[in-house]
């Protein structure tokens, strides 16, 4: 595989723009991602997936410019797409065939000579734990097990990036943890980048460290989660019954906390070192008024998501 | 990735040049079709033909068995003499309608089950070009066409010259290529217009029927426009009168009266297997753009 310097973006947008059937799909994307894992969420319609699609070539670009480790995915398409795994997320098989087969196959159009290939086709199917279904016939395959045989394929030529659309819909939950485990130690492995598209925000919670936002074919929002969670004070969720509750709120600032009202009748509150959460619980009661609930939180991805949805 | 670790691991092995990639596609794509028996039986069966035909050449040089017809040698040489003429239609001809039946049969096993299965983007994926896939599938479906028409039909040549000498072989040194190129054409043409149907119809039998059918329209069509505009060129929609044609231009066989002409019908092959490759090329992407 062709080395690239560390420093090069693992995907470079230089006001991408792409038009199909004369509507525009993406309006003039910007950004520099250099991310392990990074999210690509957004709701659907919002051009996820034909990102994806144009950093792989198959669509071109009506503006600007997109790169894979710095290789023009129109100009150096070849040199880009040869770092490249692709686990698409409609079904896509050769019929007739067996797994084998199939990731062989796919295994030597990614260059491997086939004794390599055949060694490496065998090895991904333990991988991904379908060793014994390797010889079955893919139309045999449940949707769990061509779920798997798509992420197999995908990595079998050991990519530099792995770019997977929504690899866990449809899948149960065993499958699903099965199929986010495969994906984190893919990461973990420190030789691949990972580029997750969904819509599940816990898949891409739980699997990667940068998340870029799409709405309505441009990006709402880029950032970089384990920064976020730093940056998020941690804050207490009170949920109150009865009185006044802004007086409650009031009161609880009056002794140095910051104190923001959250729906009907929840509080969060940033407690200062010197409060301590025996110090609501008198506030209340002076106050008369009931803490039903209190959680500890920080900003989650779906708050992040949310805002990135209202801006 | 070791099978016992079942870890992800890069791949730092050797890589194959690029150019070899299209040779993967073929690879895999003959693998599938000589793994059907049925493909398997025909293309056997396609060598009987020209087995017919080196024992009728044998024939006209043996000259114990021109013995046992009791007839004069001059007549018996005349009714056993090989030319242009034996060639197109002992081999040729028999040969490219076996060649077409063969083609209907893996045609449609080559392209269509992919763009079915959405097995494109899998492909194109990978640093392959749609022009290579294509190309890829086309030598895959080239190479047992031409080994029914363009082998059996050089071994035979060769098989002539050796039996009848140097004085023949001198001059009839040009058939032999005269005969490679009439067979490389239809083969090449007729591989074209089978993908590029398959393409279109991605239904196996359907495709199968839109590639037995068409010509058979396009010949009643064609028979037609003859009767009713009383013209010849509606003979250029007959496949059968096309090949003729062009054959006759390559062997420099007379043509049959009323056939069309040859430089009508080089235009129509050249024509259908532009469109054909046209119509490839239009079908063979990662995804289709709903407009």
């Amino acid at each position: 595989m062709p080395e690239t310097s560390q420093a090069t973006p693992v995907i470079e947008l230089d006001g991408l723009e792409v038009r199909l059937g004369g509507r525009p799909i993406l309006k003039g994307l910007s950004a520099a991602v250099s991310g392990r894992a990074i999210g690509l969420l957004g709701p659907n319609g919002a051009g996820k997936t034909t990102l994806l699609h144009t950093l792989l070539g198959f669509f071109p670009p009506s503006a600007g410019r997109a790169r894979i480790f710095g290789h023009d995915v129109v100009a150096e398409g070849r040199q880009a797409r040869r770092l490249v795994g692709y686990m698409p997320e409609r079904d896509a098989f050769i019929a007739g065939i067996s797994g084998v087969h199939y990731v062989r196959l796919m295994a030597e159009l990614s260059g491997l000579p086939p004794s390599e290939a055949l060694e490496r086709t065998h090895e991904a199917f333990f991988y991904v734990g379908m060793g014994e279904a390797r010889y079955r016939n893919l139309d045999t395959y449940s949707f769990g097990m061509k779920q798997l045989a798509k992420f197999a394929q995908a990595v079998v030529h050991g990519p530099r990036l792995l770019l997977l659309d929504e690899p866990t819909n449809g899948l149960d939950p065993p499958a699903r943890a099965r199929m986010l485990r495969l994906i984190r130690q893919v990461r973990d492995s420190g030789t691949a980048h990972v580029i997750l598209s969904s819509h599940l925000l816990r898949d891409v919670e739980e699997v990667c460290d940068e998340v870029l936002v799409l709405k309505d074919g441009a990006i709402a929002t880029y950032c970089n989660l384990e920064a976020e969670r730093r940056a998020n004070t941690k804050f207490i969720l009170v949920e109150t019954r009865g009185a006044d509750r802004a007086a409650f709120a009031e009161e609880v600032g009056r002794l140095g906390a910051e104190c923001a009202l959250a729906g009907e009748r929840r509080i969060k509150v940033v407690l200062p070192e010197a409060l301590e959460i025996r110090d609501l619980y008198r506030i209340a009661a002076a106050q008369k008024i009931q803490i039903r609930r209190l959680d500890y939180r920080r900003d989650s991805l779906q708050d992040i998501f949310l805002r990135a949805m209202e801006g | 990735m070791a099978v016992y670790g079942r870890t992800y691991r890069a791949y730092s092995g050797p890589l194959t040049p690029e150019r070899q990639r299209p040779w993967v596609i073929t690879r895999y794509g003959l693998a599938e079709l000589f793994d059907s028996r049925f493909f398997l039986a025909q293309f056997l069966l396609c060598f009987i033909a020209p087995l017919v035909a080196s024992i009728r050449i044998y024939l006209g040089h043996n000259s114990e068995v021109i013995a046992i017809f009791q007839m004069a040698a001059s007549q018996v040489e005349k009714l056993l003499a090989v030319d242009a003429a034996v060639f197109r239609n002992w081999v040729l001809w028999p040969q490219s309608v076996l060649a077409f039946l063969l083609a209907l049969s893996a045609g449609p096993t080559l392209i269509s089950p992919d763009l079915r299965n959405n097995a494109m983007p899998l492909y194109l994926a990978r640093p392959l070009s749609r022009m290579e896939y294509i190309a890829g599938k086309l030598v895959a479906l080239l190479i047992p066409l031409a080994a029914v028409t363009l082998a059996p039909t050089l071994v035979l040549y060769l098989f002539q010259c050796l039996l009848a000498g140097f004085s023949w072989t001198g001059q009839n040194l040009w058939l032999g290529p005269a005969l490679a190129a009439a067979c490389l054409v239809w083969i090449l043409a007729l591989s074209l217009a089978v993908l590029a149907i398959s393409a279109v119809v991605k239904w196996r039998p359907v495709a199968r029927l839109a590639i037995f059918i068409l010509p058979v329209f396009l010949s009643g069509a064609g028979l037609i426009l003859n009767l009713v505009l009383k013209t010849q060129w509606g003979s250029l929609l007959r496949l059968g009168d096309v090949l003729l044609a062009i054959w006759a231009s390559l062997l420099a066989l007379p043509l049959d009266p009323g056939s069309v002409s040859p430089w009508a019908a080089w235009a129509m092959l050249i024509l259908v297997s532009a469109l054909s490759l046209l119509v490839l090329r239009l079908r063979v992407r990662a995804y289709e753009v709903e407009r």
